[in-house]
């Protein structure tokens, strides 16, 4: 091969120069760094990964302290589309004397009943539709019938009653 | 002579807490579509409808008799009174716009803006409310539909006679003739 001897000792010298190189500290150091770098961890299997992440929950004796004090927590409660007013509405946690578990009760719902307005409008329809209806316009022969009950005396209902069960 | 007026105010309660409507202390009460009364009827039949309709009517007549003092008070009222507290009493419990009509000696009650459609159904709590507030027994009879509802109050014998006449295609001016012509 042609060029041989010459391509050998340019190698032994490139070779020299490298091994001076690598002997200075500076190169050392840096060495020794990425010795000591963390490696990336291997992948986690599958399973474990869709593990469901825990959710902090406050500790039982933190539960404990709102048993016995009550501890009212008022929760907003978005108003109704139809609503005007926003109501806020207590949730009461409570523990069960037979088992240690905790549990939040539905809302309280005031003790009394809502009020329903009855305006004097509706009770004079309600008074107007009670009142005894003659119809005026009828066929003759019922037309005696409502003659005859017009000049009969003002009664109590029990009578007229008993008029209506003998008819 | 003044006539007493129907309170409506307390006449139904809506306890939200527990989840109840009560339309007297003891009386809990469940609010039902007038479409699904009227289905319901349709499965019953005759016999079911009629039950179920007297029974409606019998507590509005209780709550009738209570309110005026018992049943002999209510017959000693006056006709204007006691219309007044059964249309009252009806009208709550959302039956209708329930008047009186005297045809002679004949009393039919018309139901305008009927709940539902079923005349049977509120011939049988027109029934039952009169019979519960008066201690009476009675029979009814649907003699116009549509609105308003016409329904007899008579007899058994004389209800049995005009329900005929009524099916057979008379108008209810012609039931009441024919009744009071012995037909």
């Amino acid at each position: 091969m042609m060029g041989a001897p010459e391509t050998v000792a340019r190698l032994e010298s490139l070779l020299a120069r490298v091994q001076k190189r690598a002997a200075e500290p500076r190169l050392q150091a840096a060495a020794a760094a990425v010795a000591v770098a963390p490696q990336p961890k291997p992948a986690k299997p599958q399973a474990e990964m869709m593990r469901p992440t825990p959710i902090a929950v406050p500790a039982a004796r933190d539960l404990q302290k709102a048993d016995e004090s009550q501890v009212d927590l008022h929760a907003e409660v978005p108003p109704h589309p139809e609503s005007s007013s926003r109501m806020a509405v207590p949730l009461q946690v409570r523990k069960p004397p037979e088992s240690g578990k905790q549990v939040a009760r539905a809302p309280a719902i005031p003790e009394s009943s809502p009020e329903i307005p009855v305006s004097e409008a509706a009770l004079e329809t309600v008074a107007a539709a009670s009142e005894v209806t003659r119809p005026q316009i009828i066929d003759a022969p019922v037309a005696a019938f409502v003659n005859e009950a017009a000049a009969a005396p003002e009664r109590n209902f029990g009578n007229v009653l008993d008029d209506a069960l003998e008819f | 002579m003044a006539v007493a007026k129907f309170d409506p105010r307390g006449a139904v309660t809506f306890d939200v807490q527990r989840g109840a409507v009560n339309a007297a202390p003891e009386e809990r009460v469940l609010l039902v579509g007038g479409d699904a009364l009227d289905e319901a009827c349709g499965r019953l039949g005759a016999e079911g409808t009629r039950a179920l309709g007297l029974a409606m009517g019998r507590a509005a007549g209780a709550r009738i008799a209570s309110s005026l003092g018992g049943v002999g008070k209510v017959r000693e009222a006056s006709l204007d009174v006691v219309v007044t507290y059964l249309a009252g009493e009806l009208s709550v419990r959302g039956v209708g716009l329930v008047t009186i009509e005297r045809w002679g000696r004949a009393m039919v009650v018309a139901v305008e803006n009927p709940a539902c459609t079923n005349a049977e159904l509120l011939a049988a709590i027109i029934e039952g409310a009169f019979g519960e507030s008066t201690g009476r027994e009675l029979g009814t009879a649907t003699v116009g539909v549509g609105n308003p509802v016409r329904v007899l109050l008579a007899s058994p014998a004389s209800a049995a006679r005009a329900r005929a006449l009524h099916e057979a295609g008379n108008d209810f001016a012609t039931v009441l003739t024919k009744l009071q012509e012995g037909a």
